[in-house]
């Protein structure tokens, strides 16, 4: 039986040697890497930063508006702070998410360099730039 | 070394293959033994293409979401979603459980984790152009997939019960009235009423812990299943 799981190597219809991977040990280490670090990660940031309870929730208080929200929220909170319109921000969230779901359907370029899709990677740019904006700029938002 | 762990020939087994046709059955090469090793050997056995670590961030959000299904049972232990009974349990998990506090924080960090990992993920494959055909379905139920997840911090933001979870809760359900024509039918159906109260918490509970579960568990199966299919993207 062939008991050799190591990276082996393949001859190309050229004639050239290149590699090739297969599962064991290449991939299956790599996940067990990934899985052990992000269990030391979590653990280490549970351990350090433990979450602390806010007072529970008054109905009939009166907070500062925009107190508490969700950070997952903090572009919206952006967009709502420049639109001014309720209706209109929640509309262009939803439109937004539609357009980039809808991303392959209106890339129909065959090049995969980001580089060389301008019509995704201007968007992309933007939209990173928005969300690094409202990292900084949507104040109340925890 | 045992009987049981040598061939018939009585050499010594090299490997773990070898000791389970030889020694594991008494008739050495049986056919279930020989049906598991060649199972076994071409799982391990299969070409992948050569990839970064960027490519393991799918893999991490998926095994954080198994962390929070572990950590999201033991906290359905004691949790009551009701008004004010939310708040007092989530109380009494941080100072009377064992460890309650430890699985709460691990639950709220390996779901931030999930997000952050997902996020990486969706990005990566954009800026790679992998969601170009034939994987534009599986684009689209990555999306679903990562909405998903934002879901469940939405929902779980109110479980405790806290003033600003409240507040936050307030602002995006009254945000999700203003949209055209079905807003506020979709409002009230998070909200369970026209304001925010312990009917909400209960509405909430069920999408975080069954609706939203339920359907990532669907979506990540086909999410698999054709990544399994299509293989993974090559890269550039």
């Amino acid at each position: 039986m062939n008991t050799k799981f190591h990276r082996t190597r393949k001859r190309t219809a050229a004639g050239s040697e290149e590699r090739e991977r297969i599962f064991y040990p290449t991939q299956l280490i790599r996940i067990l890497m990934s899985v052990m670090g992000t269990i030391a990660v979590v653990s280490g940031v549970a351990a350090f930063y433990p979450l602390p309870l806010d007072r529970i929730a008054n109905p009939l208080a009166n907070p500062a508006p925009g107190t508490g929200i969700l950070w997952i929220l903090k572009p919206v909170v952006l967009l709502e702070k420049l639109v001014l319109n309720p209706a209109l921000t929640i509309s262009l969230t939803v439109v937004f998410a539609l357009l980039f779901v809808m991303v392959p359907m209106l890339d129909l370029s065959e090049q995969r360099s980001i580089k060389r899709r301008t019509l995704v990677a201007v968007p992309f740019l933007l939209w990173m730039l928005f969300l690094a904006l409202s990292l900084f700029f949507s104040p109340g938002v925890k | 070394m045992s009987p049981r762990s040598q061939t018939p020939e009585g050499t010594v087994p090299k490997n773990f293959f070898e000791r389970l046709k030889s020694g594991s059955h008494p008739e050495g090469n049986a056919d279930w033994t020989h049906a598991i090793h060649e199972r076994v050997e071409s799982l391990l056995r299969k070409p992948v293409p050569h990839i970064s670590w960027w490519s393991c961030f799918g893999g991490i959000a998926f095994f954080l979401f198994l962390v929070q299904v572990a950590t999201g049972i033991l906290l359905m232990f004691f949790y009551i979603p009701a008004d004010p009974e939310a708040h007092i349990t989530i109380l009494f998990l941080g100072g009377e459980v064992p460890y309650g506090w430890f699985f709460r924080t691990i639950h709220y960090w390996s779901g931030m984790g999930m997000l952050v990992a997902l996020s990486v993920h969706v990005m990566r494959v954009f800026v790679k152009g992998a969601y170009q055909r034939p994987r534009h379905l599986n684009w689209v139920i990555g999306c679903a997939l990562f909405f998903l997840t934002a879901g469940f911090t939405l929902t779980g933001d109110l479980l405790p019960w806290t003033e600003s979870a409240y507040w936050s809760a307030v602002w995006w359900t009254g945000l999700v009235d203003h949209f055209p024509v079905i807003g506020h039918q979709l409002m009230l159906f998070l909200r369970g009423g026209e304001k925010i109260t312990g009917l909400t918490i209960t509405r909430f509970y069920f999408f975080h812990v069954f609706l939203l579960p339920s359907l990532s568990v669907l979506f990540m199966v086909i999410h698999f299943a054709i990544v399994r299919k299509q293989g993974i993207s090559e890269p550039l």
